[in-house]
């Protein structure tokens, strides 16, 4: 096998060889022949960046599980995230301390909290254990440095930034549907740990739901918890979570995860700045009832207040894929009363972005609706014959996080690609009031 | 087929099984239509994928194009076919009442054999399927709540006459009609349950029916009375297997239509394709309880 190791195109050697009669001319024109085949797999992804590490050393990066070794770290953010926050972390075994070592950059914190909340994951298999330290009385826009700690084995030091209570620019990642490819999620969240990296502007994740396939199942939230670990960069900043619910996220186990109570239904509102009003809804509880009362009653309060309004769901009121959901009889005239500046959809497993949307058509002061889903999950080919998808809308199938940043002139929207690479712009004027 | 009036009791029993044969094709034929509207649109405005779609693609990981011609393939065989059995008995009823040749009515006959046993199989199939993916309330219960939608055709295979007959044997016509019983009770105890673990839907099914009649419903007050509803079709399930009671299928059909059409009253006429694939969860219990009926008459 005397070509064995001399490349690609190795197997081709002694067919040439056999071609030796053939004129120049021919050979030329298999040439131009290879190159036109080889040519358009590669165009699109050289000016994207590579990857920096494979699937098995980031599977490497995340922690093994031992006794009450702290692993699956991670914040949320439900409440007020310029003062609020809840930091959690699991173990394998009970324990009976579970402490947090908080301790602001500043200096004018620095103490040692007891757990609030602790239990056992529902949920068979292997048991795993919650512990929620939550935060309060946090300074505006200050860096806090945080260590887990459960009968005295300690993780790392971690840090994460509060939101700002001055009106300034933030930015935001969303991304939905980090089920099915695991391989996949492990790229998009590294993905989303350089830009943390990058952009140190961003707040936070807001996840748009269906985090894994079976939201009744441990063994999947394991996973997924595990790998969102990687979304820490490798100075230690952890990336908060704004979690959605999505249809694949039923049972107890989302609000044990994220510290919701027990029932809640997971509909709530986050002010980023004083300026920036982010409202998440949940698509899987009853949407004519109490949430469209609450949402309308939200919507009154934080039209008028703050510059921008954006919300979150996850089964798309204008999907690029499949029927509309009850979001769009119950919550599109709400915000297309109170004029609502973005919305983010999940669920179709694509990329799109739609048109400015009002009344069922086409108007240059509607709403635009992003997302559908590319943190893991495989992607599928949108329809765009639909409507609300034509430019200056779009939609392809590509894993996807998206990047919105609130200043005080314009909304600006990027959705990033697991190469890193810019997939769709868009930016957004304020309304007028 | 025998359409005259009733001279005896053969005469009876024929004419019982065309009533239930005729309402079964109907009733699969709807059923066939809803699906062919869901899946390939036929117009609408929107159309959705399968959860055999899903399986291929995301479970399975088949190229998207197979599994969207998968997907398709079986929508369309699935129209085509529940349409046929409706057609092909009432073309070939038409063809020999012309020609008076009983060879063209069986020639045609033997057709409705592969055509119901395809639908049962892809409804057995899209029922599987979704209650293997999940992603909606109460998924697991998937192969319960949708029981009507499998027996129709299943039924209709198994009644389907042999060659040389025109009917169904008294004992295959009393074997099919058991079956009826058990899936429409089995389609009560799935929705039954779903009302008393408060079915995001069907909370939003009853405000939109209340907000249609201007009548201002709380949630709360519309999740006591799904709670209500929930005890009642369960006890319908349970009366269904242990009683004879033609009062209480026919009460299921007409339930059972309210509570499809009620997902016209909250998603629009565009979702009228709802009220036909549902055909089995009215149909099923009109047919038991014409059944009875008419075994009473007789």
């Amino acid at each position: 096998m005397p070509y064995r190791h001399c490349g690609p195109t190795c197997h081709q050697r002694p067919l040439l060889q056999k071609l030796n009669g053939f004129s120049i001319a021919v050979r030329l024109v298999m040439a131009v022949a290879f190159c036109l085949t080889v040519w358009p797999r590669h165009s699109a992804a050289d000016e994207a960046e590579t990857p920096l590490e494979t699937d098995k050393q980031l599977i490497a990066k995340i922690t093994k599980p031992a006794g009450t070794l702290p692993i699956h770290w991670r914040v949320t953010w439900r409440e007020d995230p310029a003062t609020k926050a809840v930091v959690s972390w699991n173990t394998i075994e009970e324990g009976g301390v579970h402490r947090l070592h908080l301790r602001s950059e500043d200096g004018s914190r620095k103490e040692i909290l007891n757990c609030q909340r602790n239990g056992r994951c529902t949920g068979g298999g292997h048991p795993l254990f919650y512990h929620h330290a939550r935060l309060s009385e946090l300074k505006p826009a200050t860096k806090y440095f945080v260590q887990m700690e459960s009968d005295g084995k300690k993780s790392a030091e971690f840090w994460f930034l509060t939101a700002p209570a001055a009106d300034k620019s933030v930015q935001l990642l969303f991304g939905g549907d980090s089920r099915s490819g695991h391989t996949q999620r492990r790229f998009m969240n590294r993905r989303m740990a350089r830009l943390l990296k990058e952009l140190p502007g961003i707040l936070a994740l807001a996840h748009g739901g269906d985090y894994i396939v079976d939201g009744r199942r441990l063994d999947q939230w394991w996973l997924w918890m595990a790998d969102h670990e990687l979304t820490v960069t490798d100075d230690g900043r952890l990336l908060p979570v704004i979690p959605a619910r999505g249809n694949h996220d039923p049972g107890p186990l989302f609000n044990e995860i994220f510290d919701f109570p027990p029932d809640d239904l997971n509909y709530y509102a986050v002010g980023l700045t004083p300026q920036v009003r982010w409202i998440t809804l949940n698509t899987e509880t009853s949407m004519a009832g109490d949430q469209k009362e609450w949402l309308q009653a939200e919507l009154a309060t934080a039209r008028p207040e703050h510059r921008w309004v954006a919300a979150q769901y996850h089964r798309p009121a204008w999907p690029a894929v499949k029927r509309p959901s009850s979001a769009l009889q119950h919550c599109v005239p709400l915000f297309e009363q109170y004029n609502i500046d973005l919305v983010c959809e999940a669920d179709g497993h694509n990329l799109k972005r739609t048109v400015p949307i009002r009344a069922g058509k086409q108007d240059p002061t509607g709403i635009v609706y992003i997302g559908e889903g590319g943190l893991g999950v495989g992607q599928r080919q949108p329809k765009t014959d639909r409507w609300f998808l034509q430019k200056p809308g779009m939609a392809i199938p590509a894993h996807n996080v998206q990047l919105l940043t609130f200043s005080k002139d314009r909304l600006h929207y990027k959705a990033i690609g697991m190469d890193g690479a810019t997939l769709d712009e868009h930016a957004f004027s304020p309304r007028e009031k | 087929m025998a359409t005259t009036a009733p001279a005896n009791s053969d005469d009876y029993a024929c004419r019982t099984y065309s009533v239930v044969a005729w309402t079964l094709r109907v009733a699969v034929a709807l059923q066939a239509i809803g699906v062919g509207l869901q899946r390939l649109g036929l117009g609408l405005e929107w159309e959705d994928d399968s959860a055999v779609f899903g399986l291929l693609l995301y479970d399975w990981r088949w190229p998207e194009e197979v599994a969207q011609r998968v997907d398709d393939l079986g929508a369309w065989l699935y129209f085509a076919c529940g349409v046929s059995l409706l057609i092909i008995p009432a073309a070939g009823g038409i063809l020999r009442a012309i020609t008076g040749h009983g060879g063209v009515w069986f020639s045609v006959w033997i057709w409705l054999l592969p055509l119901s046993l395809t639908v049962a199989v892809w409804q057995a199939v899209l029922t599987t399927a979704d209650w293997y993916r999940g992603g909606f309330f109460m998924s697991e219960w998937a192969l319960i709540s949708e029981a009507a939608r499998f027996a129709l055709p299943l039924v209709l295979f198994v009644l389907t006459p042999l060659p040389g007959s025109n009917t169904a044997s008294p004992a295959r016509l009393a074997g099919g009609i058991w079956l009826l019983r058990i899936a429409a009770a089995m389609t009560f105890v799935g929705h039954g349950l779903n009302s008393l673990y408060l079915n995001p839907k069907f909370v939003d099914f009853l405000l939109a029916a209340a907000a249609h009649i201007s009548w201002d419903l709380s949630q709360s007050t519309a999740e006591t009375v799904l709670r209500a509803i929930g005890v009642v079709d369960l006890a319908a399930a349970a009366v269904m297997m242990l009683k004879r009671w033609r009062i209480i299928a026919f009460y299921m059909a007409l339930w059972a239509l309210i509570a499809a059409t009620a997902r016209l009253v909250h998603s629009g006429p565009e979702s009228h394709f709802e009220l036909l694939i549902r055909s089995g969860n009215y149909c099923v219990p009109l047919i038991v309880g014409l059944f009875w009926h008419l075994s009473r008459r007789k």
